[in-house]
């Protein structure tokens, strides 16, 4: 079956063979080869300086060998990076021109360089894999070295396998004498003379460890479906994300048999998935006698290898707009088992092989096989930043650099981010500090200090919260968009769910954990349930979540940004109700973000009059003014006026950012110190007006329960947290204009827009106070403030269960509520005004013979 | 079928062996002249199917008995793909033959054909076969149109496949196609040295050589399925493969004979008739953008249970997508009407049963390939929700969870696909009609209640009377409107922003809630199909202000009702 595998060239495997053996014993990772100038492709030349020179203490891998024999080790890995480099020294030696210097390009990508390199051991090595695995092992068990430990059997270190193949060499070592067998052999091989004794066992049994190649640093990472027909048997590395594993089950890969007549042991090595036993002996002496010995599988002689397999799923950013992610398996051994967990993101290097079908399937299949990745090399990925920032060409590096240059850097990001979206300059602003962030420090007692910055956008609706949202989930690497009302499920944190397939309980992350060293956007924050949120309040601090549920305990990393949007608690900011009744969020979670924003929909006639060109321009083109559905092409992207980054380099970008590390200077950190102090007063006297305002105004809504929320304002609240935030913020800044120091410019503009928020709420109490006045302080006096005043009455009665209708609290009977509501000073018009405005909103809803109204949100 | 068919149609097997035979006799090395038939082949069909005629000559997959098509006979299949990636293979195209006493060895080009082992007589397989005999398959999973209208079928017979080789596959087969427990025809696709890049859920023409064969997927593998080897294949851009889609300037009259349908189907309802017309025409275009789509709710449906065939004593009909029994009877009428014009339709009778316990989202998590769901529909097909058949009850997890996937559908005109750890978003415009009694649950881009005296027409019996002929011409005239090229002159651009500008500060001003966004873009794109339904390419003022128009008498409407 191998046959679909086979490469034939011109390749003669004896002299390959020769020369791994040279690499080995030569090869010395500090200093560099020396006097083998002559000895390349003549093996026996080889062969002889092997014995003629005394083997070098500090050969790298022979020293692994010695390991290995020793017991201390049982895998050997073998970089080609190695091999590399010691063949192009011997190259150099031989003054063989012209390959050395385009070597680099062709690493193996397509047939023509692959020609060119040929001559290489290296490429060979990483077209054909697999054989030479084989030709690898079969040279290290030439070299193999005699251990160095004493011969007697160790109980620990000794499997069953090596008492009987001990037992094994002393009784054949008795034979030899007597049958002078070994000389039949000699004539076959004389390389493997040393092992001519075992000649009755397979290769496969006698060898103590596991080989494998890494790959060489500049191989080319390859996504699931970029892997093809043109790759079989060549070496090739994958990303991917692991979706299904296997448990770790016993691969066989020599089965023992012992003969009940000739006493027999028989060895049948397995390459394959399925295999047929042996029934009947084929041993020398069975087959002269003509006796059909039975044979009997001997579980202790046979050999296991621990098997496990693995999905390989393509990443979101692989797929190809509008297309699914492809699945590969990946078969793991030995020491690769249990090192890939459901949900890791990884670099897998393996061999490329078409499994064909076994058995009866074989047949009905005719020549067609299935594909999978036999494992070499695992490489978690755990940091999508720093594996992004370590992949950078030089042509992104170019970019990169002027970028740096670039003074108002913020700025161009900021103008970058949801460019579709006009206005909201300073949003845009916090959003690129929370996607490029403020280092993470932890202290010497091992306290971790977050570096991630939170941000909440409460605005009307139809302000492009959720737009923003999309953005910044699609350019964090692990950016993840929920809402809270439709992660009831899984939850934003974690849950225990019965895996279909195995039946076993498994933890599942949710949205906060998938985001780990991301972004979570959680969009509709005000629709939450309350025990979700409470789960938030320790991943936005502290950074983990714990899970204390069906017998599984435990703390998940969520070392995330938080990204909340969410709506004023009456779907729409309304301007006479004080900043906190229309936040409506609990102080604790507020304090946790570092800044809030309120975006207000309030009409200006130039940026309407943009906005509207803007969208009619969408309309005549059927496109964006910058090409989102093609973020690689930056160049076509900045022709349409404006010259933002695409999404790809702006990702390039912040990965480059994020690896600085900014410290505040002394005096910087004292005029932090000195603008908290001075922020700390104004919230003081903020509190005292805060309070008489809202004596004053407290007439107004006399129903709604104000008093208890006098004083507790916490729009713009100054607590211990503001510091931190402020710092956060500055370092991210810092990290920004790619510098390893925050400045003052720094500290001013996190300030800055920090209070940003709280400007915008002033700014628009002001206009409203203005256009408004009786409003503020009259008693009923506009339309639009008696429909608040009532709305307050109807929610209040919700609230009291007054005039509900049996045990359902948010229906109101029609009659009481009117009652209610004209004893309090307002006319019915005003009742069916409220009802139609509120109903438009989508808050409560009226039957249609108006007997009963309901409450959607109470 | 007249004429004689094509050699390429009549007898495939031949056919390529004979483009083996020409490749041989231009290129000496027998190795290089079978990896060259591939691509010859590829492309000598490409020629033959670019003509129609030769295209309807082959035989429809969906209309034949499974059992009765022979191995090897070639197949056309119109078909949706339901996942691209349904298995990834390997394949030999050629064997290496030797025999004894020869020396020279023999290639045998051996894909698309049954003989899989290549065994012929006194010949053996060289086992150290050449390596790059090995191609790349890519194994597609396809199946029928979901909803496709009953004219376009060409027998009105209920033609799924049955058969008993089909029975082990039916648990598996009833789990990917949308609609659950509905007839439908599936068969696997298999591209040879081809990554025809086609998405899922695309319409496709499949051309290619029948069979029975293996997959390699995880399970059901040692099941055979039925397989088309794809010869030539081609995207169906417009679900109705019409052969001439020329049309000329003056189609005021089909426009004005395709309103006239749909609105004695609503009562005479002028306006209702107008958006839905809209709707019909609205189409996705190529790129990102959402430009142009639109989703309309019609409220204020009569309010009536759906009744079979008066008959009481039968059980209660379960309410299934795409069955007309689901519906009561106005909305019966309404589903012929449209059904008789659009190359694709869906019908949902929203229940919380179908809510609750149906997958409405692709879902790849914890099964094995990529399971469907109600919403995987071809894109431009024509989708109406039926929400008088909900009743009372408790929406499970997953109900809310289908409901959210729906109310996504149609704002955001995107699908999301389950994926273990991800979740994938894909783009697909579905036509989506909310026809409703009362508020629409699901919110739709355009509102429109149904006129008092429209609604109490309806309650009667409606037969809206259909043309044979002047259908036809409708059919085309929707078909081809949408690709019609459009532009927006800069004069009323910069009116339509004076506009908005203007009415937002009014709206401010008199205190009423500002118009958004949303608003101006939906009313950009009202003024846009308006403009194609009158086969006018760049936007007048008058189109504009006839928008603002329909807009304003829409709004008035929601106000009163």
């Amino acid at each position: 079956m191998s046959g679909i595998v086979a490469i034939r060239s011109a390749v003669s495997y004896p002299e390959e063979i020769e020369r791994i053996k040279l690499f080995l014993s030569k090869f010395n990772s500090s200093d560099k080869t020396e006097g083998l100038a002559t000895e390349n492709n003549a093996s026996e030349d080889a062969e002889d300086v092997d014995q003629e020179k005394p083997l070098t203490k500090s050969s790298k891998y022979l020293s692994i060998l010695q390991k290995v024999a020793d017991r201390k080790i049982s895998h050997i890995e073998i970089s080609l990076d190695d091999i590399y480099s010691f063949e192009k020294s011997l190259a150099i030696q031989q003054n063989l021109n012209g390959i050395d210097s385009d070597i680099n390009e062709s690493s193996g990508l397509d047939n023509q360089t692959q020609k060119v390199s040929s001559q290489y051991l290296t490429s060979r090595i990483e077209n054909n894999t697999k054989r030479y695995i084989e030709l690898f092992s079969k040279a290290v068990d030439s070299l193999m070295p005699e251990s160095t430990e004493t011969s007697t059997l160790n109980a620990d270190l000794d499997s069953v396998l090596d008492v009987i193949l001990e037992q094994r060499k002393l009784r054949d070592r008795a034979d030899a004498v007597i049958n002078q067998r070994v000389d039949l052999n000699l004539a076959n091989n004389d390389t493997v003379q040393p092992q001519a004794s075992f000649e009755n066992f397979p290769a496969e049994l006698t060898r103590r460890y596991s080989l494998s190649f890494i790959p060489r640093k500049a191989t080319p990472v390859y996504s699931v479906r970029e892997i093809g027909a043109s790759q079989i048997g060549h070496l090739v590395t994958v990303r991917g994300i692991v979706t299904r594993t296997t448990e770790v089950r016993p691969f066989l890969t020599v089965a023992a048999y012992l003969c009940d007549t000739c006493g027999c042991e028989i060895f049948q090595e397995v390459k394959a998935k399925q295999f047929i036993p042996l029934d009947s002996c084929i041993s020398q002496q069975c087959k002269s006698a003509r006796t059909r010995g039975k044979l009997h599988r001997q579980t202790r002689g046979s050999k296991f290898l621990k098997f496990q397999e693995v999905k390989l799923q393509e990443l979101a950013d692989q797929v190809p707009m509008g297309d699914i992610p492809r699945t590969l398996s990946v078969h793991c051994y030995e020491d690769l088992t249990r090192l890939l967990k459901p949900g890791d993101i990884a670099n897998i290097s393996g061999i490329f092989l078409p499994s064909p079908f076994t058995g009866y399937r074989a047949y009905r299949a005719g020549l067609l096989a299935d594909t999978l990745i036999e494992a070499l090399d695992i490489q978690l990925q755990k940091k999508s930043y720093s594996a992004m920032a370590s992949s950078v060409s030089s042509k992104v590096e170019e970019k990169l650099k002027e970028l740096g240059e670039n003074p108002d850097i913020l700025g161009l990001i900021a103008s970058s981010i949801a460019p579709e979206i006009y206005g909201h300059e300073d949003v845009k602003r916090a959003l690129a500090l929370q996607l490029v962030s403020a280092p993470q420090n932890t202290t010497p007692d091992g306290l971790n200090i977050r570096g991630d910055i939170h941000i909440c956008v409460m605005g009307d609706p139809g302000v492009a919260k959720s737009q923003l949202l999309r953005f910044v989930s699609k350019v964090a690497p692990r950016g993840v968009y929920t809402t809270g009302r439709g992660s009831s499920g899984v939850g934003l944190t974690a849950s225990v769910v019965r895996d279909s397939l195995t039946g076993e309980l498994i933890l599942e992350g949710g949205a906060l954990v998938l985001a780990d060293n991301g972004v979570c956007c959680i969009d509709e924050f005000d629709k939450m349930d309350e025990g979700d949120r409470t789960a938030i309040h320790e991943a936005m601090e502290q950074q983990t979540i714990s899970v204390a549920k069906a017998g599984i305990t435990t703390t998940l990393n969520s070392r995330t940004s938080v990204l909340a949007a969410a709506n004023p608690s009456r779907s729409r900011y309304n301007p006479r109700l004080t900043p906190e009744e229309n936040i409506n969020l609990p102080a604790a979670l507020l304090s946790r973000f570092d800044i809030l924003f309120l975006i207000l929909d309030v009409p200006d006639h130039e940026e309407d009059l943009r906005l509207a060109r803007h969208i009619a321009y969408v309309h005549m083109t059927g496109q964006h003014s910058t090409n989102i559905s093609n973020p690689l092409e930056s160049d076509e992207t900045t022709d349409s006026g404006s010259n933002n980054l695409s999404i790809d380099l702006l990702r390039h970008f912040i990965a480059k950012s994020r690896e600085y590390n900014p410290v505040l200077t002394k005096s910087v950190a004292e005029h932090i110190v000195t603008s908290y102090v001075q922020r700390r007063q104004e919230y003081k006297q903020d509190i005292d007006r805060k309070r008489s305002r809202n004596m004053t105004t407290r007439g107004a809504f006399s129903n709604a329960d104000y008093a208890s929320n006098a004083g507790k304002s916490v729009v713009g609240s100054v607590t211990p947290r503001t510091i931190l935030g402020i710092i956060r913020l500055a370092q991210a800044n810092a990290r920004v204009r790619n510098s390893n120091f925050v400045n003052k410019a720094d500290v001013e503009e996190a300030v800055r827009l920090m209070y940003s928020a709280q400007v915008a709420i002033d700014l628009q109490l002001r206009a409203s106070l203005k256009g408004n006045t009786r409003g503020m302080n009259g008693l009923g006096s506009s339309v639009q403030d008696s429909t608040s005043a009532i709305f307050g009455i109807l929610a209040d009665m919700v609230k009291s269960g007054v005039g509900s209708i049996g045990n359902k609290a948010n229906i109101l009977l029609y009659s009481s509520a009117q009652e209610k509501v004209l004893n309090s000073g307002h006319s019915e018009a005003d009742l069916h005004e409220c009802l139609n405005h509120y109903d438009a909103l989508g808050l409560l809803q009226v039957n249609a013979a108006r007997t009963r109204i309901t409450f959607i949100v109470s | 079928m007249p004429s004689i068919k094509h050699h390429s149609i009549e007898n495939p097997a031949s056919f390529i062996q004979s483009i083996y035979e020409y490749q041989k006799s231009i290129e000496p090395n027998q190795r290089d002249a079978a990896s060259k038939t591939i691509s010859a082949i590829q492309s000598e069909y490409k020629v033959v199917f670019q003509d129609a005629i030769n295209r309807d000559q082959v035989s429809d997959f969906e209309t034949l008995d499974i059992d009765e098509i022979k191995p090897g006979t070639l197949v056309r299949f119109q078909c949706m793909i339901q996942d691209p990636n349904f298995s990834r293979e390997m394949q030999l195209y050629a064997l290496e033959l030797q025999k004894d006493q020869i020396p020279e060895k023999i290639v045998k080009f051996i894909l698309y054909t049954d003989n899989k082992h290549g065994s012929s007589e006194g010949w053996s397989i060289v086992n150290d076969s050449y390596p790059n005999f090995v191609i790349d398959t890519e194994a597609m999973y396809c199946v029928s149109i979901p909803g496709r209208s009953s004219w376009l079928k060409q027998d009105n017979i209920e033609s799924a496949h049955k058969s008993t080789k089909l029975s082990n596959l039916q648990t598996f087969s009833k789990l990917r196609y949308p609609m659950p427990n509905t007839n439908h025809n599936f068969a696997i696709a298999k591209f040879y040295d081809e990554s025809p890049a086609y998405k899922v859920a695309q319409p496709v023409e499949l051309f290619g050589i029948f069979n029975w064969d293996q997959c390699c997927i995880e399970e059901k593998s040692d099941y055979t399925w039925p397989v088309i080897h794809v010869l030539h294949s081609r995207p169906l851009d417009t679900l109705y493969p019409s052969p001439s889609l020329e049309i000329s300037q003056d189609n005021t009259s089909q426009r004005e004979e395709c309103l006239r349908y749909i609105q004695s189907a609503f009562g005479g309802d002028i306006l209702v008739a107008t958006y839905i017309l809209l709707l019909l025409i609205s189409m996705s275009t190529q790129s990102n953008s959402k430009a142009g789509r639109i989703s309309v709710g019609i409220s204020g449906i009569p309010h009536l249970h759906p009744t079979g065939p008066s008959n009481d004593s039968l059980a209660p009909i379960i309410p299934r997508p795409c069955d007309l029994k689901s519906h009561n009877h106005t909305i019966q009428s309404i589903l012929s009407t449209l059904e008789s014009f659009v190359p694709a339709m869906v019908s949902i009778p929203l229940s919380l049963k179908l809510l609750n316990e149906s997958s409405w989202n692709p879902n790849a998590e914890n099964v094995s390939g990529l399971n469907s769901g109600i919403l995987q529909l071809c894109s431009n097909t024509l989708v109406v929700i039926d929400e008088s058949t909900l009743d009372e009850g408790t929406l499970t997890e997953r109900g809310l969870r289908n409901f959210n996937s729906i109310q996504k559908m149609v704002q955001d005109q995107t699908l999301t696909y389950s994926y273990p750890f991800q979740q994938i978003e894909i783009d697909n415009y579905l036509k989506v009609l909310v026809l409703s009694c009362g508020k629409p649950l699901i919110k739709t881009d355009i509102e429109v209640p149904l006129e008092k005296e429209s609604s109490e027409r309806m309650k009667g019996e409606v037969k809206p009377e259909i043309d044979n002929t002047k259908i036809e011409s409708i059919r085309l005239f929707l078909t081809a409107v949408p690709s019609l090229q459009f532009s927006i002159p800069t004069l009323v651009s910069n009116e339509i922003s004076e506009h908005y500008a203007n009415s937002r500060k009014l709206a401010y001003e008199k205190g009423q809630s500002l118009p958004s966004q949303t608003e101006l873009a939906s009313c950009l794109t009202i003024a846009r199909l308006l403009s194609l339904s009158k086969m006018q390419t760049s936007l007048s003022l008058e189109t504009w202000n006839e928008a603002i128009k329909l807009e304003n008498e829409r709004k008035s409407r929601i106000q009163n009702r």
